[in-house]
C-alpha cells in the first residue's frame, strides 16, 4: 500500500469517526433533553395507565360482586 | 495499521453505543410504552366480561344468573380477577417508583446513589408489572437485555 493509499485511508477514518461522533452526540443530547423534559412535566409518572387499570379491576369487581357465591 | 485503525474505530463505535444504551434504556420505561403494552391486554379483558356477562347471566336478577366461581371460570386464568389485582397491585407500585423516580431526578442535590436507588425501583418495578401482563414478555426481554438484569 502506497504512502497516498495509506493517507487517504486514515483520513477517511477520522472523518468517519467524527461524523458518527458529531451525529452521536446531537442525538444522546437531544435524546437526554427530551428525558429531562419528561421527567420536569411529569411525564414519566403513568396516570393514565393506573386509572384504566383500576377502571378495569372495578368493572369485573362490580360485576363479581353482584353474583351470588 | 488499518487492523489498528479498524480496532480503534470499533472501540470507539462501541463507546457510542454504549452513550445510546444508556438513554435508550431510562427512556424505554415510559409511560407510552408501558401504557401501550397495557392496553391490548384491557381490550381483550374487557372483551372477556362482555363475552361472559352476555345473555344477562351477569344480572341477579336474572333467573340465569352465573355464579362467581362460574365467572371466574368463564373469564380463565388470564383474565379472573385475582389476576387482575396482582397486576393492579404491581401497577400502583410501579406508579410509586415513577413518582419518586421524578422527585429524585428532580433534585438538584441528590447524591449518585439516590439517583441509582430510584432508577433501580423503577425498573425493578416495571419488571415486575410487564411480567404479570399478558403480552409483556417482548418488554421484559427488551429491559433485561439493556439493563444486564
Amino acid at each position: 500500500m502506497s504512502v497516498a493509499a495509506l493517507t487517504t485511508l486514515i483520513t477517511s477514518i477520522i472523518t468517519g469517526i467524527a461524523r458518527v461522533s458529531k451525529v452521536t452526540r446531537e442525538a444522546l443530547a437531544q435524546s437526554l433533553e427530551g428525558m429531562a423534559e419528561d421527567v420536569r412535566k411529569g411525564g414519566l409518572i403513568p396516570d393514565e395507565l393506573l386509572a384504566k387499570v383500576e377502571a378495569d379491576g372495578d368493572r369485573l369487581r362490580n360485576v363479581r360482586d353482584q353474583l351470588p357465591d | 495499521m488499518r487492523q489498528t485503525a479498524i480496532a480503534l474505530s470499533l472501540i470507539f463505535l462501541s463507546g457510542c453505543a454504549a452513550g445510546y444504551k444508556a438513554s435508550y434504556v431510562t427512556g424505554a420505561v415510559t409511560k407510552e410504552v408501558v401504557t401501550e403494552t397495557y392496553s391490548p391486554y384491557s381490550e381483550e379483558f374487557n372483551k372477556k366480561i362482555d363475552e361472559c356477562c352476555s345473555g344477562d347471566v351477569c344480572n341477579p336478577q336474572s333467573s340465569d344468573v352465573i355464579t362467581k366461581t362460574q365467572l371466574d371460570k368463564c373469564m380463565g386464568s388470564k383474565f379472573e380477577s385475582s389476576t387482575h389485582e396482582k397486576i393492579e397491585a404491581a401497577v400502583k407500585l410501579y406508579h410509586e417508583a415513577s413518582k419518586a423516580f421524578t422527585e429524585v431526578m428532580k433534585l438538584v442535590d441528590a447524591s449518585d446513589e439516590q439517583r441509582k436507588a430510584a432508577t433501580s425501583a423503577l425498573f425493578e418495578s416495571a419488571l415486575n408489572m410487564l411480567e404479570l401482563i399478558p403480552g409483556g414478555n417482548k418488554q421484559v426481554a427488551k429491559l433485561k437485555k439493556m439493563t444486564g438484569r
